[in-house]
């Protein structure tokens, strides 16, 4: 007697040989488990509409090509099965459909890879030589003209990336000094910046976190506690991405979770359906990840950046921030889930649980790492947001309780318990660190050289004509749209310094009711690739195609902008901001 | 003994340089791709099951290839995926949510670049 379970799509699809046919019976005869599994999969495929003529040709091309020839019933008959020769085990096991094949190499020749740089880096230079050749623009200096061709050359090479972002980012300084805006000491001052402290050790917690399978643990038991319903599921999900995003970096917490997601998705026999619900997992985890970030300094590059430039006009602290990061993110993110569980069309209502239980019972019980690593990002997080209050009351140095040195200490404490060591966060993305050093590089230079001002000149009455609604829409529209083909952190570095320096110069306006909606929208790129790093995983990833992407992604950004607006808009109408 | 090495590209050649040593040994290999390097160096004459290992297809392989142990040499630069921000960590996730559902023994040999 067959103590295994037999596969439901394939003794329902006839795809079986007769000994496995026969051997699945006999298991039928005993396991109500198994006979309920194959009438469901008979309920949806019905007898004489087992798939078109194409599908059936293809299943027996694809059966051909497996050595494992079985046909569907009349008209077709079938042909005996003969196991390939270079696997000749005895304990043949069921066949089951061809799965879904996801995170497939990407193939590119060396002269394609070296015409699309070229082609890139060319298009970059063009544009920055074409802005060098105009004259110089009414009120702009000769510096600030400069200044606007580096500009000009950054944006684009980080929209084109002829090479990967962090080499773009590390040409920034390189433009800067060799068109005169800056030396070199000031192109690179930024780089040491705490922000940028803060993100890269909000990167090493991210590896803790993954070393140990903390996030893998708990989006198990979210699965689990979301009792199988697609939409539980995926809030759960959600959730996890959302909650772990707002601490660590959002991009290396989506990526911890997309092979959770391939997990779970492979509890669906059905490629086409489990295609559709990986799609929405997917794209669930990543607007999670994004949303999340919205919440915390720390929880996006542009977060980092904008707070950087508002550091530098007034007291700014990682609370200061969670005032309006918080309830934007709570007011949008069930919007995101209601809208995204309605919009993808999902054919699994009901996932079996059991693997995850399964699962979770393998794991064991939580190990010593991972409730260090708990409590440690919890007194992080008590201490990130109440240290500017209990650093005065203690006496304590200043800046010794302020967000990125609490960071620091965390992951410090983290290494000296042998947690994470040398090894583990010297393969985390450093990336970022050079982004955002090259990000707040590229705003001084602007504001240093007076581009700022010329630009907040031109912006000025744009915003200021129309009533502040219609103004707080159109900029939340333009940075949600514009970050969808530019960096998010660029967006904020040039942005945002042209914003302060509107706030400056016009006191109808105040610096955080312009930087924060225009810096919060960035999170709404959805629709590209090249939005933000969580999209361009899952677009390397192959799940989700360009088409969904954009689609789902455009109704989701033109949705939440119009929240975000309206929330900044109330909030000043408060008088609250 | 059956091993599956998956992954036929730089740390993957080097792993089954190795295991040919012992003829004992049956060496399985699977790779997305038609011509990885173990192919290029003549270490293999082709690879035994053209598949991307994630856990959508696991089950696949291990049905084609029936192995007593996977060595996961699938490094993340032999998985050209792209230069995407947080690619490296998505392939670190990839390799131990394998390491975690896998019910036959999985051994991960490669990590990043080798």
């Amino acid at each position: 007697m067959s103590q295994e379970h037999i596969v439901a799509t394939a003794y329902a699809s006839g795809e079986m040989s007769p000994e496995e046919r026969r051997r699945a019976e006999q298991h039928l005869s005993h396991c109500p488990e198994c006979r309920r599994a194959v009438e469901a999969v008979r309920k949806e495929q019905p007898q004489g509409q087992r798939g078109t003529a194409s599908d059936i040709l293809l299943q027996f091309a694809v059966n051909i090509l497996r050595g494992s020839l079985s046909i569907l019933t009349p008209p077709l008959k079938e042909i005996p099965y003969e196991p390939k020769p270079a696997f000749p085990f005895p304990d043949t096991k069921l066949l089951s459909l061809e799965p879904l094949r996801v995170l497939q190499p990407r193939v590119a020749s060396g002269a394609r890879q070296l015409f699309r740089f070229l082609g890139r880096f060319g298009l970059v230079l063009l544009l920055t030589i074409g802005v060098l050749l105009l004259p110089t623009p009414q009120g702009l200096s000769s510096e600030g003209h400069r200044a606007l061709a580096v500009f000009v050359f950054t944006g684009s090479l980080l929209a084109l990336e002829p090479v990967s972002l962090p080499i773009a980012a590390l040409m920034v300084p390189v433009a800067q000094v060799a068109l005169g805006v800056a030396t070199t000491p000031q192109a690179f001052e930024t780089f040491s910046r705490p922000v940028v402290f803060l993100i890269l050790a909000s990167l090493f917690l991210a590896e803790a976190l993954r070393k140990h399978g903390l996030t893998r643990r708990l989006a198990l038991a979210t699965i689990v506690a979301s009792g199988g319903g697609t939409k539980l599921l995926l809030l759960g999900l959600m959730g996890i991405a959302a909650g772990f995003s707002m601490w660590v970096e959002n991009t290396a917490t989506a990526a911890v979770l997309i092979p959770v997601a391939l997990t779970i998705s492979k509890q669906v026999p059905d490629p086409k359906k489990a295609r559709g619900f990986l799609v929405l997992l997917v794209l669930g985890i990543a607007y999670g990840a994004s949303l999340g970030g919205m919440t915390t300094i720390m929880g996006a590059a542009s977060n980092a950046v904008a707070s950087g430039f508002l550091a530098q006009i007034r007291p700014w602290s990682f609370v200061d921030w969670m005032i309006f990061g918080l309830p934007a993110f709570l007011l949008i993110f069930p919007l995101t889930w209601w809208v995204l569980s309605k919009m993808v069309p999902v054919a699994v209502k009901q996932l079996d649980l059991d693997p995850a239980r399964k699962q979770i019972e393998k794991i064991g019980p939580m190990s010593r790492a991972e409730r260090e690593i708990l409590l440690t990002m919890a007194v992080a997080a008590f201490f990130w947001v109440s240290g500017s209050f209990i650093e005065p009351a203690l006496g304590l140095p200043a800046t010794l309780l302020s967000a990125a040195m609490v960071a620091v200490i965390a992951v410090a404490y983290l290494a000296i318990r042998n947690i994470i060591d040398w090894e583990d966060v010297k393969g985390v993305s450093w990336g970022i660190f050079l982004i955002i050093g090259a990000g707040l590089s590229l705003g001084e230079t602007l504001s240093r050289t007076g581009a700022t001002d010329w630009f907040a000149s031109l912006i000025t009455p744009l915003v200021k004509g129309p009533p502040l609604f219609l103004s707080l829409l159109l900029m939340v529209f333009l940075s949600a749209l514009l970050t969808n083909i530019m960096n998010n952190t660029t967006i904020a570095a040039v942005f945002v310094p042209i914003l302060i320096s509107m706030a400056e110069t016009d006191p109808a306006f105040n610096a955080v009711q312009l930087v924060l909606p225009v810096t919060l929208a960035t999170t709404f790129g959805y629709s590209l690739p090249s939005a933000s790093g969580r999209m361009a995983l899952i677009a390397a990833s192959g799940i989700v195609d360009r088409g969904e992407m954009m689609r789902y992604g455009l109704v989701l950004t033109v949705l939440s902008s119009a929240v975000l607006g309206i929330f900044f808009y109330i909030l000043v109408l408060l008088n609250l901001i | 003994m059956r091993i599956l090495v998956v992954g036929a590209g730089r740390a993957g050649a080097r792993v089954i340089e190795q295991l040919q040593k012992n003829p004992e040994i049956t060496v399985i290999t699977a790779d997305p791709r038609e011509e990885p390097q173990a192919v290029q160096e003549g270490i293999i004459p082709k690879v035994d099951i053209q598949e991307v290992f994630t856990p959508l297809t696991l089950e696949f392989i291990l049905k084609e290839a029936r192995p007593d142990m996977i060595l996961l040499a699938m490094a993340t630069e032999d998985m050209a995926l792209g230069q995407a921000p947080g690619i490296d960590v998505l392939a670190d996730a990839l390799r131990e949510e394998m390491a975690a559902i896998s019910e036959i023994p999985l051994i991960v040999v490669a990590r990043g670049g080798l």
